[in-house]
């Protein structure tokens, strides 16, 4: 039982990294740009079928978790640059809809390109076997995947905390009135922030192809699961989309022990009474 | 008295926006308040209006206490107002923004079953106002095609619409042209005979020419009140405005 | 009814009657039909509300297990059906007035986590809903004697519903009610301070929303004999969400439009080329960018140029749909 428990807190915590990046992605799009990016998960399912790629022609695994986010990551600057900045005075409405079109262009050109069958990837040779917990095997490849994750979070936090730009961008999530207010070329930020949000999500879409396999539709239940995240931990703040997103994992991986039915459900209605008596969220700074 | 607001304090966190504010305004009065930028006249006004709860404090409406009622009840009671910044229906034509408004009176007012052109006193009503406003002309322009000086007119036909005992009226010349204001002006004199009035003006020569009583405040207090005559002679008033000299 | 609205009306129910005996897919072109309800209760609460909704196949979902378990119990089918409508009314109502609790994105994202929540909660209690294999075996019962087993007779039922509920949509744009969603929609704080209830008019406007969409999807269980869970999945909520804007917010019809082209495409662009999607996709993108008004508006333009080209044919109203977007764009910026 113990053992058990053991690996599905370790299990758990693979999940809250993938949903921890995807969701510190989402929550700076949100934070900054007020868009519920609906497409993210359709950039998290292009990130694991890029690095598919990118892993079968070079032979690199390497090259393949760098180079897919920053394809996506090039992919959302440009479809922010050309169209989601230009319904900026459209309003909202036309921005969350926009994305929801994008879901399927992404979506079905993934299928054009790879095929409709699920994906299927040998963990790499050096990392195969595991550590024993237990009667049971927790492979070394998961662990790297949470190192990764780690490391990824750590550096984005840096470069936010640190850099001019990310004060830009932290002060952008505060206040955007304010920011464009102060003549800083508020669309550059944006589409910078698009971009590296929704590069995020291809990281997070490259580390799990080789735990979970790849399908075209990999992307719905993980858009859901970001929203879940950043609302419970707080539009725009990037601690709480961590720490929700670990949290949520874990949760999720140990619900599955006690009473499987819940897990989903359970989730939601997290979301939803987060909403509505502390709709800045746990962490929450507006 | 038909409006009386007793103590009436309004904070925000560390800030205290209006001090222990009494306020009478007597029916039929055309009642100013003035004062220096951030003195709490908008915060005041939002109070009467029902838009903000006071912290502490009540307010007597033609004798009933409706303190605790929120905009909607207020509107209902008899309390109209005008917003500062220009608060209309913009993609509604001119006469549907004083039909709608009109039609909040109307006891028939979330009918589904009848049409919103067949309740005949709401259409009179909304067509008094058109009249009134001299916005005839213009009624079937959607709102935001029209100019800053009919907007702010329509602002004011919206809440004559509403059919109130008493006007709140916050810097209806806000914004507008001399000649706009002057156009104005005359319909508020005219508002004057009918309606009582409470008016936020920045507009001196306006207050002393169009007001019975005025209530001048400073850092979100009373610093005095008394008739035109009165308030021209206060010294501590010209202080305010003017700044302590020597 | 005004004397266009009228003609509106009459031209509709006539197409509507026509159909299958002009075309014989009487089975989607019910389909169409259940579609446009959807899409005519979504725009109940965009259109004319303001107020965008992430969660309809809440309500259908709701509608359709309802009629479903009913008729497996033995209800009468217009029983059932009347059923599906109140209990989606009043699932509708609690959604709305949790989710208007919220404003502006907020109040998207609690009508898209209620969808959530609803669809786990139909894929977990399986003993009621069938889970993921769906809800099977519904016997579709006769009406009054008269067996609705041919697929022209079951159109022309749910093409009577379809009718009364356009009907009473019309009737309710036109009513004072109306008016005030609209106003709502225009100004939210205007519409307070001159004197309504905008939460209770909100929620009122999510329950009669919520009933179209139970209709809708009652009638589509017993269209096809059976409720996929899809019929609660956000997907459809999706799916209904293009549709609404397929065919253009601006006007009751812009909906209608959007339900038929996107049922349409769906029945034979599937046949052709199952990537399909990816034109629907495109499609809908194209549309956000330059043509707000959707669909509808594209043929109102059109018209338009016709009655330029001949004088003296109808030009009245033409332009009022791209007015509507227009107003729905200035709401998104506030």
């Amino acid at each position: 039982m113990w053992s058990l428990l053991t690996v599905q807190l370790l299990n758990g915590l693979v999940l809250g990294m993938i949903y921890a990046l995807a969701a510190a992605g989402l929550t700076l799009i949100f934070g900054m740009l007020d868009i519920p990016n609906f497409a993210h998960g359709a950039f998290y399912a292009l990130g694991a079928y890029l690095a598919y790629t990118v892993a079968e022609k070079s032979g690199s695994v390497a090259l393949a978790f760098v180079l897919a986010p920053i394809a996506v990551g090039v992919l959302g600057l440009a479809v922010d640059t050309f169209f989601l900045r230009r319904l900026a005075r459209a309003g909202h409405v036309y921005q969350i809809l926009f994305t929801l079109g994008a879901v399927l262009v992404i979506q079905e050109t993934i299928v054009l390109l790879w095929g409709a069958d699920s994906l299927s990837v040998d963990v790499p040779s050096y990392f195969a076997g595991g550590v024993e917990v237990g009667l049971v095997l927790f492979p070394y490849y998961r662990l790297f995947l949470v190192a990764v994750g780690a490391l990824t979070i750590a550096a984005v936090w840096l470069a936010l905390e640190r850099t001019r730009y990310g004060a830009i961008i932290r002060a952008g999530i505060e206040d955007p009135d304010m920011v464009s207010c102060l003549g800083i070329d508020v669309a550059r930020l944006f589409m910078v922030v698009f971009g590296l949000g929704v590069a995020l999500a291809g990281l997070a879409g490259a580390l799990i192809v080789p735990v979970r396999g790849g399908q075209p539709a990999m992307g719905t239940q993980l858009t859901g699961l970001s929203f879940v995240v950043v609302v419970i931990g707080g539009m725009g703040s990037f601690a709480g989309a961590v720490a929700g997103g670990l949290l949520v994992g874990v949760t999720q991986a140990l619900m599955t022990v006690f009473y499987p039915p819940a897990s989903q459900v359970g989730v939601f209605a997290a979301m939803a009474a987060v909403l509505l008596v502390r709709p800045q969220g746990l962490f929450g700074i507006r | 008295m038909l409006l009386e607001a007793r103590g009436l304090t309004r904070r925000f966190g560390g800030h205290v926006a209006v001090n222990n504010v009494d306020l009478s305004v007597r029916g039929g009065t055309l009642h100013a308040i003035i004062g220096p930028n951030g003195a709490g006249k908008t915060t005041l006004f939002n109070l009467l209006s029902g838009e903000l709860k006071p912290s502490a404090g009540a307010i007597l409406f033609d004798g009933c206490a409706v303190t605790e009622l929120d905009i909607t009840a207020r509107v209902r009671a008899g309390i109209g107002r005008t917003f500062q910044r220009t608060n209309i229906f913009p993609g509604l034509s001119v006469f549907e923004n004083l039909r709608i408004a009109a039609q909040a009176r109307s006891a028939k007012r979330a009918a589904l079953w009848r049409r919103a052109d067949s309740l005949g006193e709401v259409s009179a009503r909304a067509e008094r106002v058109l009249e009134e406003t001299s916005l005839s002309e213009m009624a079937h322009k959607p709102a935001r095609e029209l100019a800053g000086g009919d907007q702010r007119l329509l602002e004011l036909g919206v809440a004559l619409a509403t059919a109130p005992v008493m006007l709140l009226l916050d810097e209806p010349s806000q914004g507008l042209s001399p000649e706009d204001a002057r156009r104005l002006i005359a319909r508020i004199r005219a508002l004057a005979a009918r309606y009582t009035v409470l008016l936020i003006e920045h507009n001196m020569a306006l207050v002393m020419e169009l007001s019975d009583e005025i209530t001048v405040m400073n850092f979100g207090a009373v610093l005095a009140r008394g008739t035109p005559a009165e308030i021209r002679a206060d010294a501590r008033v010209r202080e305010a405005y003017l700044g302590r000299r020597g | 009814m005004r004397p266009g609205q009228r003609t509106g009306f009459a031209v509709l129910a006539l197409v509507v009657l026509a159909a299958p005996a002009a075309v014989n897919y009487p089975t989607l072109e019910a389909q169409v039909l259940i579609a446009a309800l959807l899409a005519l209760g979504f725009n109940l609460l965009l259109g004319e509300m303001g107020f965008l909704s992430f969660g309809q196949a809440t309500f259908n979902g709701i509608g359709a297990y309802c009629t479903g378990l009913l008729i497996k119990s033995g209800w009468p089918l217009l029983a059932a059906l009347g059923a599906s409508a109140g209990s989606a009314a009043l699932a509708a109502l609690v959604v709305g007035a949790l989710s208007t609790q919220g404003t502006g994105i907020y109040a998207v994202m609690l009508t898209f986590a209620f969808n959530e929540m609803a669809y786990y909660a139909a894929f977990e209690w399986s003993d009621l809903t069938g889970g993921d294999n769906g809800l099977r075996g519904l016997a579709r019962p006769a009406l009054w004697g008269v067996g609705l087993a041919d697929p022209r007779r079951y159109y022309y039922l749910v093409a009577a519903v379809f009718l009364v509920g356009f009907f009473l949509v019309l009737r309710l744009t036109a009513s004072p009610f109306g008016h005030v969603l609209r106003a709502i929609r225009e100004n939210e704080h205007r519409a307070r301070a001159v004197g309504y209830r905008v939460r209770r008019y909100k929620v009122a406007a999510f329950a009669l929303s919520g009933a179209l969409s139970g209709l809708a999807g009652g009638l589509f269980a017993m269209l096809y004999q059976f409720v996929p869970l899809q019929a609660i999945d956000f997907n459809t909520s999706t799916d209904i969400v293009i549709m609404g804007l397929l065919g253009g917010t601006g006007s009751v019809y812009g909906p209608l439009l959007g339900a038929a082209v996107y049922t349409l495409m769906a029945n034979f662009l599937s046949n052709l080329w199952a990537r399909w999607p990816l034109i629907l996709g495109l499609l809908f993108c194209s549309l956000v960018m330059f043509l707000r008004g959707g669909l509808w508006e594209l043929c109102a333009a059109v018209w338009r140029r016709l009655g330029a080209l001949v004088p003296r044919s109808g030009r009245r109203n033409s332009d009022a749909g791209g007015r509507r977007a227009a107003r729905l764009e200035d709401r998104g910026a506030a």
